[in-house]
Order: structure tokens, then C-alpha cells, then sequence
């Protein structure tokens, strides 16, 4: 079944559209006048007004708002004391950091509407107060989180988040901060644990292997977020919430708040309600890859809109989705940095490298390292017990075909490196 | 109730309803009945959506009623929340900020229009304390955190919170202790801070250096483009940093005592005799100003910015004798070396039209006097020299037409440059290229002995000059010495020594007789001094103070 959506083309590359242009467009209109960058870079001429989408808007990305911050993206009159100014740090701590400001009324009109994505999460809107625990890589602002000494009350956050202890390393967390985050996920409560899939998939076994019983009695539910959740990781985190929590991937940005929501049937919806949302065909890629990048250009925000801002997040398109909801079906795939392009010119992303490898019980976390051009490693741990020979070269098999080469390894392993500022990718060139 | 607030109140319950999903009490508070904190946002959400105002309920949360939510509205689209919100909204630039907006044009010329001053610094400074003064005075200045930018085609400005520039401000250090010639790194560093090209648009449009050059010795240099302020501010910002950071050591709250700095309204464009004083610079420049040359090398083709400082104390004469001289002729000290200053131009360029730069303060209104802010006119002074007047008169006609420039100061040097007949040039500056300055007194000396610190503002080169000539001429103690910043495409520095013994000679004949006829005068000096009269001139040097002194 088709998407029902606007298509044009921006410099000669497809583009399918989701969303509301009029107020998209009054969004341009309302950045071109009140906010300085644009006023100083957009020209909306009879173009503009005519056109039946945004494409004679040049895209912004993180640099815009990163140099112009703050007085150059924020609206006239507005400012940082404002009440309910929210300031969001990118996550990670390595590279440029990104702040960003929302009002957090617009956050909580974001998150409302993808909460209304699947009835499972609906509840929430019913919680006097979400209490959310975090379990990710350590932002820099919140850098006590990698401090073995910090208190739970250190890093409870002003929107009442807990952020719980880990290394930026993830694998070398000692059991001590595995332990503290195991208890604190408890004693604090929360109605939502807000969590990178790596993350909490350590914490499983971890638990598992020292008998840690987790509180499943208690409501709650699981947003996944961070990282690419792959099958592998959701198996793990599905075994621990299955009829006790609902679990859903969230598609959410410090530039936004929450973006898109994995519907009952875990297919992730991106909400196009505050968002107006491009997706650009990939440059060097046939419509029939289905690879799009999304551009997305805010609804209503006063403070500090975003036009057209480049995510460089990549996505499959789909059709409408069994679970009746209008919000346009997609598939994350990763960073349009976390690509490898092959010889051929087809394109490998973490999600349809995930389609080969599967959730075989013997992998619990893996990862692909590009080498050189036609030479790959893929590193796998994972449950020794449930190993064996035939499985292990079947996906040799598979990543062969995959990668188009016969020069795959496949190796068991301990340990995996993670980015220094605590990201897992799950494909790396070395 | 007021009408408003019942239609305001009756909008908001239907707005509760579209989010809520059931019909509230608008009495009764919203959390009793069940709404969520998530609800209650995306209610804020849609207010400020509605109504264009941030309805903080941060301390009502549980409390919060829809009529109280009203009653709230309505007060934040009062008066009250209308001059908040026009105090944060943009205004346009004047036009003395024009002047150095229009400097953007060309970043050479940029460049050289970053001011700012320098001072050695003995003892044991608090580094910490240094960055929390910083801190303080840019809370207080709003000028200092004001963004300049392009708006609907027109430069404006705006004070931006502190909140949006603290993390930006920085006190940049290095330590030069180490090196043979701290000095020299220290010259090097402090010409890298002149060259740096402000993005006006982001504030602060500052820089603010400290330099280690020994034991407990330091070089604290700030460097600012001059569309945010003009000269008279630093003494103010040296002021109040040195009461800031004595009221952070003692924390005895004296910082209280600092009378309040609100944004300066620039509106001065716009007085009662603006008029009156256009038809007096008319007057003075219905015809064209003549193009003075100062030297004999050829002008450059496009404007050269590229400059050097020498310092120089006149030796042959003291501020006592020529202050006896001036109460004679009952003129002011500036206006007495202005007139030597013109004679000396006359002489240099053999030309009688001489119109030279002169900044006047233009701090009129009362509340701007503790203010960082660009107030200063550079005011193209014409000087017509009469050779066959005495030196008396010529003196005492210099006077007046300063006293009278200085009545019509308000008007915007800019606004001369928009007379029919002047004509603008690359290779110049349309009215003037020389510029003349007095100080009284200037050079600061400071000891704080009870943190053990004395501050002394020293020169450092910047490597700029925005003028053929700047000359300064101040008073220290019983002494008068010189400044000269000067454009290198045009004179060496053998050529500024030469000139500043001939204005001292200029000094020295005036005040042995005033009675000689100017044209008189005007050729002794030229002859002896700008018509290759090399013995001579090697004769009566004065000595060139270095850097370091």
C-alpha cells in the first residue's frame, strides 16, 4: 500500500514528503523573519510561495545551529532565561557538541504525540509525573554518570531524569557501576527506563550471570533509543520484558525530543504532526534501494525553529502499517556516516547487515570492521553454549554474499572498542 | 472579572477540553482533577501558541486552576510585559555605530578599528577572581553583550541576556615567562589580538588577553572593535574592575554601590537643534575640504591600514611653560597644541585649508556617563591659515572654531560625509587624514597595596593605524609627550621623529613669541625641517622612547 505523500525532486534526487506544508511553510516565513540566520540566508521569493514543497529552501545541518548559537538561531524576543527553555546536549563526548534549546512544552506535545503512536504507551500520558531513568553513554554535562563516586542524587537531572552510572567504555564498566545502576534502576521507581539497547542488553546478562532478579512487577515501560537496536540486542531485552513491560524503539534527537515511535507491531512511525519530514533519495542510489536521507523542518516552534535541518539519518520507506496509524512507516537503517559503500556501489547499512545476521541466540552483540575495500571482520560474543561450527559459517556464508567478497572473518571475541565519547557503531572501518 | 479575562477563561477551557479530553472545573485546581504534567505542558504549549505569551506555572503546578491560568495571561499581556518585551526586541543602529558598521566593508579597515588598552600588572592576581570580574562587568554593561547584525536590510542591534554570552566569555592566557624577550612575544600576541575580525553578530565583541611575562607579572591586554565603545569607557571599565575585584577578595559588597547600567537608547540621531547644527557643518564645508598630504611618498591606491606607534617625550619644553602661555592668550590647553598641530600640517604639506579630525566626547545625557557605549564624534575640524596673522590670533581663531564644532558635536560626522560635495576615494578618508587628540593626564598608574598589585597602562604596538597621522599629545605630571600612530606606506619612523621635533620647535617658538606673523613660522619650520635640511634635523632629535618605557 502506498504512503500518501508529496513527491518532488531536489537536485534531480526523488523526494517524498510527510507532513503539513502550510505550516511548514509558515514555519520558513516566521524563521525568515524573526530568527537572524535566516533572515540573513533565506530569500523566500515567488518561488517559495509557489512551490508545492520546500526544495527552494537550502538545507540547514548541526553547523548552522552550532556557530550560530545562540543569538543567530534564536527568535527575536526569546532567550535563554526564558521559562521553559530546555537546554539538550548531543550525546556522546566526542566531536563538536551540539546544545539545543525547546521550550519543554513543545518536548511534551513532541512526546504526546509519539506516545499516541502505540496504545501500549498511551498510559504514560496518564502518569502524574514520568519518572525516567536514562542508561547511555554518558553526556559530558552529566559526566559523573562515569564517576564511580557519584551520588544517585548527582545525577538526577532537573527534569527529574536519573541519569544511571557507566563508562564511556561501556564494556569495561566495573561490577560495582553495574551493580549501582542495577539498584538504582529499582529504587528510584521509574515509570520509564529511557535506554540504549547496549546498554541495558549488558545489564541483563550481567544480572543473569550474577542472579540479580529484575522487579517486573512493577509498571513500567522501555524506550530504546542511542543505538541502532539490532535483533540481536531486542531477543535479550524481549526475554526480560516480554509480558511484563512494553518495549519500543524511540526515534528521538537532543535538536527535537522525540521524533517517531515503534508502533505495536514494532514498526517504527515518525511523527509528522510537529515535524514536517523530507526524505531525500541517497545520492549515488536507484529509488528501488529505498535509502533516504530525512531533512526535517519543525512545526510551531517559537524558540528556535529548525529548517530544513539535515538529521543524516537514513531510512527504508514503507507502506501503511497494519497497526492504522497515519504516521508515515519507516525503517531507521544508521548514520548516513555508519554506511560502507561496496566496490559496486551498493550500500551496506547496519540495517540490512542486521537482516543477515538475525538474533541467533549465540550472538548477543556484534560488529563489522571494514578493513581495507573488500577485506571485513565480523566480531561476534555471545553465548558460547548455544555455538556451533555450522551456524557460524551459514553466516559467513551470508556475509559473503552480503559484502560481495569472499574476504569475511568471522571471530568470537571478549571485547568490543566503543567511540570515545561512549557510541557502539556497528560498522567501523578500521 | 474583566471581560478579558472571562473570554480568556472560556477560551482556555475549550482548549482543556481538545487536550484533556474532559470538560474541567475551571475553579478547581487542574491536577486535582487528574491533568498530568505532560498535559499541563502541552496547555502552556498551546497558550503560547494562541496568545504569543509563556505562562510560567513552574510554582503553581499543583495549584494551577484555569482561572487562575487567566488571570495569569492577563497580567503577562499587560503594559508591564510589553515594555519587557520591546526592551529585548532590536533597534536600529545611530549613525556614529554606522560609521564603524561600515568599516566591516573592508576588513583591513576593520580590523583597524579595534581599540583598547593595555596594562603591566604586578603582584599576586587571582586568575579566578580575574574571570568572575569579567563576568560581573559584562552583567553590568549591557553594550558589552550586543549583537550587531543585518535586520530587514538595516544594521541593528540588540542587548543579548547573560545567559547567552557567559559561556563565551574567556580571559586568554599564555606564559611568555619562559621566553629571553618576554616582551617581544608579548608585542607579537598583542598584534595578533588587533588582528582579529569580530563577528559582530555574536558577542562578546572582545578579547580579553593575559600575558605572563615574570614572577608574579603579567601584560593584561582587551581588545574591543569600537562600534561597542569609545575611549571613555575603559577608564570606566578600569574603575569598576578594580572595585569588583576588591569587593570579590573582601567580599565587603561594596559592588553594590555601582550605580546601575541600563541599555543605552541610541536615539540621539533625532535632538531638537540637529538642524541648527547641520547648517553649521554646511557652512563649513560648502566647498570641499582640501586633500592634505603629510608626506611625500606616493598614496597608496587603496587605503593602507597598516601601522606603528612611537611614543615621545618632549624634552625642550614643560606643561607649566606652555600653560603659562595659554592663560596668556585665554585658551584651553587642546585647543593651544591644536594650533601648533595646524601649524605644523601647514608646514608639512604647504597647504592653508588643513581640516583635521578631532574627537569630541558627545556624552550628553547624564545616565550614559558610567555606560560602555559609542559615543565619541570625530569631528572634521576646517582650519583656514591665515599667513599673515599673528600667532595669537591664529591660536585664539583655532579656539573658537574648536568651541564651535564642539556646540554642533552632536552631528554625526557621518551625515558631513553625505554633503553633496564630498567625494569619497579608496586611497583616503573623504574629510580627513590626521587626526589630533590631547589628553590630560591619562596614564595610569595604580598600587592597590592592599592586595599587594599596582597596574600601569603601558603602549603596545597593534600593528594598525586608521589614519595618515594620529597624533596624540598628553600631559604627565609637569611633562607633555607624544603618540604617534602612523601608516608605514607612508612615513618611517625616521619621518615621525623628524615630525615630532618640528612640532616641538612649533611648541618652543610659540611660546618665545606669539606675536610672529604664522606664514613666518610656517616656512622656518618647513624650511628646516621637511626641505631635506638632513643636518638639522639630525641636530634637534628628540630621543624615541622604546616600547618597554
Amino acid at each position: 500500500m502506498e504512503l500518501h505523500s508529496l513527491k518532488y525532486e531536489q537536485d534531480e534526487r526523488l523526494m517524498r514528503c510527510f507532513g503539513n506544508l502550510d505550516k511548514a511553510k509558515s514555519e520558513v516565513e516566521f524563521a525568515h523573519k524573526k530568527v537572524r540566520y535566516f533572515k540573513d540566508s533565506l530569500n523566500l521569493n515567488n518561488e517559495f510561495s509557489n512551490s508545492a514543497g520546500l526544495n527552494s529552501v537550502p538545507i540547514s545541518d548541526k553547523s548552522v545551529y552550532r556557530k550560530n548559537f545562540p543569538a543567530g538561531i534564536l527568535s527575536e524576543g526569546s532567550s535563554l532565561k526564558d521559562p521553559y527553555v530546555s537546554r539538550l546536549q548531543s550525546s556522546g563526548t566526542s566531536g563538536e557538541r551540539l546544545v539545543s534549546v525547546i521550550h519543554s512544552f513543545k518536548l511534551a506535545e513532541r512526546m504526546a504525540n509519539c506516545l499516541s503512536i502505540n496504545p501500549a504507551f498511551q498510559y504514560l500520558s496518564k502518569v502524574p509525573r514520568i519518572k525516567t531513568c536514562r542508561y547511555a553513554a554518558p553526556n559530558c554535562s552529566d559526566v559523573e554518570c562515569a564517576n564511580p563516586r557519584s551520588t544517585m542524587q548527582d545525577r538526577i537531572l532537573a527534569d527529574g531524569t536519573l541519569v544511571l552510572p557507566v563508562y564511556h567504555d561501556l564494556l569495561t564498566t566495573p561490577d560495582s557501576m553495574l551493580r549501582m545502576a542495577f539498584d538504582e534502576l529499582h529504587s528510584y521507581e521509574p515509570d520509564l527506563w529511557y535506554v540504549d539497547p547496549m546498554h541495558l542488553s549488558i545489564l541483563i546478562k550481567k544480572a543473569k550471570s550474577e542472579g540479580w532478579a529484575f522487579d517486573l512487577d512493577r509498571k513500567f515501560s522501555v524506550l530504546l533509543t542511542y543505538t541502532f537496536a539490532t535483533r540481536a540486542l531486542l531477543r535479550q531485552i524481549s526475554e526480560l520484558c516480554a509480558g511484563h513491560a512494553p518495549v519500543a524503539s524511540v526515534m528521538a534527537m537532543s535538536e527535537f525530543g522525540f521524533v517517531g515511535l515503534g508502533c505495536e507491531h514494532g514498526n517504527l512511525h515518525l511523527n509528522d504532526k510537529d515535524y514536517f519530514l523530507e526524505f531525500i533519495q541517497m545520492e549515488g542510489t536507484h529509488p528501488d534501494d529505498n535509502l533516504w536521507e530525512l531533512v526535517i523542518t519543525s512545526i510551531g516552534d517559537r524558540l528556535c525553529p529548525h529548517i530544513r535541518y539535515q538529521t543524516n539519518d537514513i531510512y527504508h520507506l514503507h507502506g501503511a502499517c497494519d497497526c492504522g496509524n497515519s504516521m508515515p512507516r519507516v525503517s531507521f537503517l544508521g548514520r548516513s556516516k555508519d554506511l560502507l559503500r561496496l566496490p559496486s556501489g551498493k550500500y551496506i547499512t547496519p540495517g540490512s547487515l542486521d537482516e543477515v545476521v538475525g538474533a541467533p541466540k549465540w550472538i548477543d552483540i556484534y560488529q563489522l570492521t571494514e578493513q581495507e575495500v573488500g577485506a571485513y571482520i565480523f566480531r561476534f560474543t555471545g553465548n558460547k553454549d548455544c555455538f556451533s561450527d555450522a551456524e557460524k559459517s551459514q553466516l559467513r556464508q551470508k556475509l559473503q554474499a552480503l559484502l560481495e567478497t569472499e574476504n569475511v572473518r568471522v571471530d568470537d571475541v571478549n571485547y568490543f572498542p566503543f567511540e570515545r565519547g561512549g557510541k557502539f557503531q556497528l560498522i567501523r572501518k578500521s | 472579572m474583566k471581560a478579558s479575562e472571562m473570554g480568556i477563561t472560556e477560551k482556555l477551557s475549550s482548549y482543556c477540553q481538545d487536550i484533556l479530553e474532559f470538560e474541567v472545573d475551571t475553579d478547581i485546581s487542574l491536577v486535582s482533577q487528574g491533568v498530568t504534567s505532560m498535559k499541563l505542558m502541552q496547555l502552556v504549549g498551546k497558550i503560547y501558541e494562541e496568545f504569543n505569551v509563556i505562562v510560567d506555572i513552574t510554582d503553581l503546578m499543583e495549584d494551577v486552576s484555569v482561572r487562575t491560568l487567566a488571570t495569569l495571561l492577563c497580567s503577562e499581556t499587560s503594559t508591564d510585559h510589553d515594555i519587557e518585551q520591546q526592551s529585548a526586541i532590536e533597534t536600529p543602529l545611530n549613525e556614529i555605530q554606522r560609521t564603524f558598521w561600515d568599516m566591516q566593508e573592508y576588513s583591513e579597515c576593520k580590523k583597524a578599528y579595534n581599540e583598547g588598552v593595555s596594562h603591566l600588572v604586578c603582584g599576586d592576581l587571582d586568575l579566578d577572581l580575574c574571570k568572575q570580574v569579567l563576568i560581573r562587568l559584562v552583567e553590568r554593561q549591557p553594550e558589552l553583550r550586543t549583537a550587531y547584525y543585518v535586520s530587514e536590510a538595516k544594521p541593528v542591534q540588540r542587548v543579548l541576556e547573560m545567559a547567552d554570552v557567559q559561556d563565551k566569555l574567556n580571559i586568554e592566557f599564555a606564559d611568555f615567562s619562559g621566553e629571553s624577550e618576554p616582551m617581544q612575544a608579548v608585542e607579537q600576541a598583542h598584534r595578533a589580538l588587533y588582528a582579529t575580525e569580530f563577528d559582530l553578530s555574536q558577542p562578546p565583541n572582545f578579547r580579553v588577553a593575559m600575558w605572563r611575562v615574570g614572577p608574579k607579572k603579567w601584560v593584561v591586554s582587551w581588545v574591543v572593535f569600537h562600534i561597542v565603545t569609545d575611549w571613555w569607557a575603559v577608564d570606566i571599565l578600569r574603575k569598576e574592575a578594580a572595585l569588583i575585584y576588591s569587593a570579590l577578595i573582601k567580599q565587603d559588597g561594596r559592588e553594590a554601590k555601582l550605580s546601575t547600567v541600563t541599555p543605552i537608547n541610541y536615539n540621539i540621531d533625532c535632538y531638537g537643534e540637529r538642524e541648527r547644527d547641520e547648517a553649521f557643518w554646511q557652512s563649513r564645508f560648502e566647498a570641499a575640504p582640501a586633500e592634505v598630504d603629510l608626506s611625500t611618498s606616493r598614496r597608496p591606491p587603496i587605503k593602507s591600514y597598516k601601522g606603528d606607534v612611537h611614543l615621545f617625550e618632549l624634552t625642550q619644553i614643560s606643561y607649566a611653560d606652555l600653560n603659562h602661555v595659554r592663560e596668556t592668550l585665554s585658551v584651553t590647553m587642546s585647543s593651544f597644541v591644536f594650533s601648533a598641530f595646524n601649524i605644523l600640517t601647514s608646514a608639512m604639506s604647504d597647504e592653508t585649508d588643513i581640516t583635521t579630525g578631532v574627537p569630541f566626547l558627545n556624552r550628553y545625557q547624564p545616565e550614559v556617563q558610567n555606560a560602555v557605549g559609542i559615543f565619541v564624534n570625530s569631528l572634521p575640524i576646517r582650519i583656514g591659515v591665515d599667513k599673515n596673522s599673528h600667532v595669537n590670533d591664529f591660536v585664539l581663531s583655532c579656539h573658537k572654531e574648536l568651541l564651535l564644532a564642539y556646540k554642533h558635536g552632536r552631528y554625526p560626522a557621518r551625515s558631513i560625509l553625505s554633503f553633496q560635495n564630498i567625494k569619497t576615494k579608496l586611497s583616503r578618508s573623504p574629510l580627513y587624514e590626521q587626526l589630533f587628540t590631547y589628553y590630560d593626564n591619562t596614564i595610569v598608574e595604580s598600587e592597590y597595596a592592599e592586595f599587594g598589585i599596582t597596574v600601569k597602562e603601558i603602549e603596545i604596538p597593534r600593528g594598525t593605524c586608521k589614519y595618515d597621522i594620529a597624533f596624540f599629545v598628553t600631559k604627565q605630571g609637569n611633562a607633555l609627550h607624544t603618540k604617534i600612530e602612523y601608516t608605514k606606506a607612508l612615513f618611517s619612523e625616521d619621518d615621525i621623529t623628524n615630525m615630532v621635533n618640528a612640532y616641538q620647535e612649533i611648541l618652543v617658538r610659540i611660546r618665545e613669541s606669539q606675536a610672529q606673523p604664522v606664514g613666518d613660522l610656517i616656512s622656518d619650520i618647513r624650511a628646516q625641517y621637511f626641505l631635506n635640511n638632513v643636518d638639522e634635523i639630525e641636530h634637534s632629535q628628540s630621543p624615541a622612547l622604546s616600547v618597554a618605557e
